[in-house]
């Protein structure tokens, strides 16, 4: 077998139980055959073994919560818009005239206090959204897992500026404003965190209180996030509709 | 009542004895059905079967052969015995009588 395949085995072989992986993966090497055959092989085990895992009720239930990376993701994006404005507002400081400043109301100090503030309550709905989906999958975390980040990059390419926000059309036809500001802040402010979560989540030595601690947070986040979630669908439903002609309505 | 590779199994596992564990028992296995063997089908049988109570297994030593990995060693229960011994009583019964040879002549593929 060659290098490539042993790593492509070893990588399949760490969705297996550590020692089932150790038999395994010996059986390979003791069974001398070719790298395809290999992971063939291997494959069809990791396939059973995932398979049996979904017979428990708790992966079914982390698959309702992966459509909440939607959600985060439209949070990011709006944040995104708010963090291109007060980046502006501090490239252009000297510029602009202060009278516009004060009639607007908007200021540095007051812009950077909001965007820290909803930077971490972000990050911090990212990470219990993550726990408790690592809580519940345990195993099938490389499932829900991609999923998860699956539905963070769905809901930032149906999110981001340039499909959906005309109002400020110059900035957004820069690249910096448009794809790479969005991708750094979903990266940063969603998909790292969530990441850690899934992994504290699925750790069993996570301490109980922190594990208590965590699963209050995550019932604040969906309580926030299920009437937003709620609302998206009414608006989209009420655009479709119209699309179609219909009067929209929302009862 | 034990399923066809269940039977193969244990009777792999009895027939190796103290030298039984995963890849001895699919080398067995194909080697007598000259038939694949997949680490699918063998390492969750030998979940089912355990179980069941029909066997034990646990981790064994490690050798330079298998990258230094341990083996997972199996051995049949006294209830695995009779459990093959039951399926492969029914299966001698159930033949009693039956020439395949005879047969090959009236049966078309």
């Amino acid at each position: 077998m060659t290098r490539v395949s042993w790593w492509l085995v070893n990588v399949l072989s760490q969705t297996l139980e550590p020692g089932e992986r150790d038999a395994v993966c010996g059986d390979i090497a003791e069974s001398g055959e070719s790298g395809g055959q290999a992971l063939r092989d291997l494959l069809g085990l990791v396939v059973r073994r995932q398979a049996g895992l979904w017979k428990d009720w708790r992966p079914w239930l982390a698959l309702v919560i992966v459509p909440f990376g939607m959600w985060l993701s439209l949070r990011s994006v709006s944040l995104g818009r708010s963090y291109d404005l007060n980046l502006w507002i501090i490239g252009n400081y000297r510029a602009i005239d202060p009278v516009i400043l004060r009639d607007t109301g908007l200021s540095v100090l007051n812009g950077v206090a909001s965007l820290v503030f909803r930077s971490l309550l972000l990050v911090g709905s990212a990470w219990s959204i993550g726990f408790v989906l690592g809580s519940l999958s345990r195993r099938t975390i490389p499932i829900n897992g991609t999923l998860f980040c699956l539905t963070l990059l769905v809901g930032e390419f149906v999110g981001i500026p340039k499909h959906h926000f005309y109002v400020n059309g110059a900035v957004y036809s820069l690249t910096l404003y448009s794809v790479l500001l969005p991708l750094i802040l979903l990266s940063v402010l969603v998909l790292l965190p969530s990441l850690w979560g899934m992994q504290q989540g699925a750790r069993p030595s996570t301490p109980p209180i922190l594990r208590t601690l965590s699963w209050l947070a995550a019932a604040l986040t969906f309580g926030a996030a299920v009437p937003a979630i709620g609302f998206v669908v009414l608006v989209a439903a009420a655009i479709w509709r119209r699309g179609r002609g219909e009067t929209p309505q929302f009862n | 009542m034990l399923g066809e590779f269940e039977y193969l199994l244990i009777a792999a596992a009895v027939r190796l004895g103290e030298d039984a564990y995963g890849a001895a028992i699919r080398q067995e296995i194909e080697g007598t059905t000259k038939h694949r063997c997949s680490l699918g089908a063998l390492y969750t049988t030998l979940d089912r079967l355990e179980a069941k109570g029909l066997l034990e297994t646990w981790m064994g030593e490690a050798t330079p052969q298998r990258g230094g990995r341990a083996k997972r060693m199996v051995r049949v229960t006294a209830k695995g015995i009779q459990a093959a011994t039951a399926f492969y009583d029914a299966v001698t019964r159930v033949s009693r009588g039956v020439s395949w040879e005879a047969q090959r002549g009236v049966v078309r593929p």
